[in-house]
């Protein structure tokens, strides 16, 4: 009988049951389908940086010859070059001794084991638009290439490419690929540890659509007609040391700086990846689950007070608490256990899209789902054991009445300790106001959801969509400011009959932090270079160097600051005289003829040209269009804004639900007030305007508290990402998005307050007389 | 002067209809201290929502003071109600989350000439608890704080639906005593409903109902209320 009053009451309510249900499955649902997901990952990827000795940190060096080296070149090596790369396309063994000197060198700093990672960037050419591949040399000791399937490459004409680019191109072992006039038969699927991230040409382009890290013999890769690339791989022997500043101490003229693996963003933004989403992911079902289980027993107190009278009259007919008890928390079981489980299993089917969908982006090998106690213990158990205690405590204390306390009906409000305290606060304020913020108090513990539901729907709506340029707007941005088109690359400078425009395009450090000098005229008219506010700023480079808006946030250098530039153990002491606008990276700007004369000891000397129009590239060494980089970003860009607009719903569906349940929940409480101010001639204008006035001014002012909060957030995630990862993320508070978000959260606001409106409507006058409103 | 011509009230509920009040023609006077008296179900409650403008009438015709309320619509209720009329609940019905006088008050905003909020609440003698909420007061003193609350408007007519149903006989009369100082000195109608017999001997017209119909309709003299015994 008891379970059929139960039903009889859930099937009464039964959107605001299921709206419940859905909140509780959904707290489950984030937290297993992230923790299968993601734990799939992070088993497979600690084997992994294990079996293949994964770098501890990546030492850059410069790419010039620096004057230490001249201590390593034998007589036969006298090459009229300046590069490292010179060198090498002119004599290995004469590369190979420089390096080992510098190696050796560096391996005397601190107790630690260093090797040389070479890479050559080259392009497929069977292909119409340009795939990037980064052909790694193989490692012996660190970074070590890791088979996912099929075998390492045996012959020159073989080559082992990643499985994500494969699949993404359709390609599959036994297949051929061509660079330049040579064909390569794909021999395996392969991973490299130091690139847990295919963020080869930029930070922010990390899909293998058109690019792939490849591996080939040795003899294949010297053979390769590209210019060679290093970084060096190090491991610390024993202790971890801070090489930062031994490194620093020891000022090697060829050394530019150090980056630790778990600061390297294409190496190691998976821990902080996999940190942050399973902590995300934590917070998310705890918030969404506290605020469910705060409705939940809201929602549950109301349908128990509904159910009072007749607890009452059954406990007066000597049916035992007991009686009563049970099938209330069985029912309340059934309920928490089916949406939670629900929740779980689709947690569960989801994990693989989860772990699949990391290992879209991530290269990674791909690890089995499996279901851990501890994770159906968090995810199941935990919030069921919260519900079950929290449906027990209010049903306790409402069967420990006596019967005819339970029979005369008593409606309750929470916020008595308050009333008096804000009562001399707000004794000023108009009649309205005063009633409005009464209402409010009355029920302290929802009107607290309220706010922090709405915040935090309103913060993701704001973060998802502050993030909707991001990756785009770094590149696209920069490269729509400028009308250089193609870039093309020269190993030693030479007469160039096309009107393109002269730069040196280097790394160096300025104050020690790295940067990537570009050496422009000051009257170039490719490039050009403005401030924050569109001023053109080019004359400044007669003055001394320009810098990006994100170098000067980087390393802190600022317009007016003295600065020293160092280059293969040349220095240069200037001033900033500028900041341009543009975020694409650590660029600094130069003149060029400063540049040339003061570290190459010609005033002529540069490395590449910029051009509005297509090169020739038989007649440069590497040739780089903006356009494929652009349209690369943008399919990154789409992939992004796919997750956002997952979590932009997300926010939404949490802010309906919300705000639906509550204005519900809202005109039931006061349900009898209500009554009672239609009896006294209140106009129904005027008790909408009591009942649910408060909550419109209140969800004004959240709204209002979310700009700052969001843009707070903005500040210390872009410093985070700075910090960490030498990277920034220029976050851009835009107001169009708070109208949007306005307008949204407008719109469903509205709607819940319509419904509202029409349930205060249809409360009957009588009510007020029939009722006690304790 | 409030008056029914043939008022008949039938409430739906599903296949079956209930009349709560059957054909009632009735004429009450202003000054009157009317006592409806009846078992449950006799129709007091309903002749008390019809009378003061929460229903309106299946047949037949109310008007207030000439007012035809029985042919207006909701908004037109609202603001007869709330020009005219004053209540008082068997339970109070207070707002828990405002003082004494801002309970007072709530009435006081929508009224057309209110009193001051201070005067009523000294009327009553509940001033010096101005500032306390309702569950600070005893039953008497809350009863008191909603007859307050309806005199703060200056109603024509005041209507009570058990006022003293949740009283010990002590707070009873001084419940009763504000009451009939109002009818007396500030010519107040009243309309007082209850099943208590003993509370007749005050009123100055006693209408006993039965099964929908005035089964009794007398004059009286009244007595003073220390006379009642409950």
């Amino acid at each position: 009988m008891i379970l059929r009053h139960i039903i009889r009451e859930v099937r009464a309510r039964w959107v605001s049951v299921l709206l419940l249900g859905i909140m509780i499955a959904l707290s489950s649902f984030v937290y297993t389908s992230v923790d299968l997901g993601i734990g799939a990952v992070e088993r497979e990827t600690d084997a992994y940086f294990e079996t293949t000795n994964q770098e501890d940190f990546a030492i850059s060096v410069t790419p010039l010859l620096s004057e230490s080296d001249l201590d390593h070149l034998d007589t036969s090596c006298l090459y009229p070059v300046f590069t490292l790369n010179g060198l090498y396309q002119e004599d290995q063994s004469c590369f190979n001794n420089i390096l080992n000197g510098r190696i050796d060198t560096m391996e005397d700093i601190a107790d630690i084991t260093l090797e040389a990672r070479l890479y050559k960037d080259v392009s497929r050419s069977d292909v119409e638009r340009s795939h990037d591949i980064r052909v790694m040399k193989n490692s012996e000791t660190i970074n070590k290439t890791y088979l996912e399937n099929g075998r390492l490459p045996e012959s020159s004409d073989e080559i082992g490419l990643l499985k994500n680019y494969m699949v993404r191109n359709g390609l599959s072992i036994g297949d051929t690929i061509k660079i330049s006039e040579s064909e390569y038969a794909i021999t395996g699927e392969i991973l490299v540890p130091d690139y847990t991230l295919p963020a080869l040409t930029h930070p922010f382009l990390f899909t293998t659509d058109n690019q792939s890290i490849a591996v080939m013999t040795d003899d294949a890769f010297h053979a390769l007609n590209a210019s060679v690339r290093l970084e060096i791989a190090g491991v610390f022997n024993e202790e971890t040391t801070d090489l930062e500043s031994a490194f620093a101490e020891a000022d090697h003229d060829f050394y530019m700086g150090l980056t630790l693996t778990e600061n390297n963003f294409r190496s190691g933004i998976i821990y902080t990846e996999i940190e942050g989403s399973k902590g995300t992911a934590l917070f998310i079902s705890v918030l969404i689950a506290f605020i469910g289980i705060v409705v939940v027993g809201l929602i549950f107190k109301k349908l128990i007070e509904r159910s009072r009278r007749p607890f009452g009259i059954l406990r007066s007919l000597g049916m035992t608490e007991r009686e009563l008890f049970v099938p209330f928390l069985v029912s309340v079981l059934v309920f928490s256990v089916l949406f939670l489980g629900i929740g779980y299993y689709i947690g569960y089917l989801s994990g693989p899209w989860i772990r699949d969908f990391f290992l879209d982006f991530y290269l990674l090998p791909r690890g089995d789902i499996i279901v851990s106690y501890e994770g159906v213990l968090i995810a199941v158990f935990v919030p069921l054991f919260v519900l079950m205690a929290m449906s027990a405590i209010i049903l306790k204390r409402l069967l420990s009445k006596e019967p005819l306390d339970l029979i005369h009906m008593k409606v309750e409000s929470d916020g008595r300790f308050t009333f008096k305290t804000v009562q001399r606060l707000i004794r000023k304020l108009n009649y309205f106001t005063r009633m409005q913020i009464a209402m409010l108090l009355r029920n302290f513990v929802k009107v607290t959801v309220f706010m922090i539901a709405i915040f935090s729907a309103l913060i993701i709506s704001f973060m998802s969509i502050g993030m909707f340029d991001i990756f785009t707007g770094t590149v696209d941005d920069y490269y729509e400011s400028i009308d250089v088109r193609h870039i093309g690359y020269l190993e030693t400078p030479r007469d160039i009959d096309t009107p393109q425009e002269k730069v040196i395009e280097t790394q160096g450090t300025i104050n020690g932090s790295q940067a990537f000098l570009i050496g422009l005229d000051p009257k170039s008219e490719l490039h050009p270079l403005t401030n924050r506010d569109g001023e053109d700023i080019r004359d400044d480079l007669h003055e001394g160097i320009v810098i990006s808006r994100s170098f000067s946030l980087l390393a802190s250098i600022h317009a007016g600051d003295a600065v020293t530039i160092r280059l293969a153990g040349t220095s240069y002491e200037t001033t900033v005289s500028g900041v341009a606008d543009i975020y694409p990276g650590e660029h600094v700007f130069i003149s060029r003829e400063v540049l040339a004369q003061t570290f190459f000891d010609d005033s002529d000397y540069f490395n590449a040209v910029y051009s509005s129009e297509p090169l020739d590239e038989e007649a440069f060494m590497e040739v780089f269009t903006v356009q494929s980089l652009i349209d690369s970003m943008d399919e990154v860009h789409d992939l992004i804004m796919n997750v956002l607009y997952v979590v932009m719903a997300t926010g939404l569906v949490l802010g309906m639900v919300i705000v639906y349940l509550l204005s519900v929940l809202t005109v039931e409480d006061n349900y009898y007030n209500i009554a009672l101010f239609k009896v006294l001639g209140y106009t129904n204008r005027e008790i909408n305007k009591i009942v649910i006035g408060g909550y419109d001014k209140l969800t004004v002012l959240i709204f209002i508290l979310s700009i700052p909060a969001t843009m707070g957030i903005y500040r210390a995630l872009t410093w985070f990402i700075a910090t960490e990862y030498q990277m920034v993320m220029p976050f851009t508070f835009e107001w169009l998005n708070v109208l949007v978000i306005g307008a949204m959260y407008g719109i469903i606001y509205v709607l819940a307050s319509l419904k509202a409106k029409r349930k205060i409507h249809a409360v009957s006058l009588q009510a007020a007389l029939k009722i006690y409103q304790h | 002067m409030i008056e029914f011509k043939s008022v008949t009230k039938t409430y739906q509920e599903g296949k079956v209809a209930t009349t709560a009040l059957k054909s009632v023609d009735l004429t009450i006077e202003a000054n009157t201290f009317l006592m409806v008296l009846g078992p449950s179900g006799s129709g007091k409650s309903t002749m008390l929502n019809l009378m003061g403008a929460l229903d309106k009438p299946t047949e037949g015709q109310i008007s207030v003071d000439g007012e035809p309320i029985s042919q207006f619509d909701e908004k037109q209720l609202t603001h007869f109600r709330r020009r005219r009329l004053g209540f008082v609940f068997q339970e109070y019905n207070l707002l828990q989350s405002l003082s004494a006088a801002e309970n007072v008050e709530v009435t006081a905003r929508i009224s057309e000439n209110p009193l001051a909020v201070d005067e009523v609440l000294e009327k009553v003698g509940l001033l010096s608890h101005k500032d306390k909420f309702p569950y600070e007061l005893s039953g008497g003193e809350q009863q008191r704080l909603s007859i307050a609350r309806a005199l703060v408007k200056q109603p024509k007519i005041l209507f009570c639906d058990e006022p003293t149903g949740s009283l010990d006989e002590k707070t009873a009369k001084d419940v009763l005593g504000v009451l009939k100082k109002l009818n007396e000195e500030d010519g107040v109608t009243i309309v007082l409903i209850t099943h208590n017999q003993s509370l007749a001997k005050i009123a100055n017209r006693i209408i006993r109902l039965n099964s929908g119909e005035i089964a009794d309709d007398t004059s009286n003299t009244p007595e003073p209320v220390e006379a009642i015994h409950f």
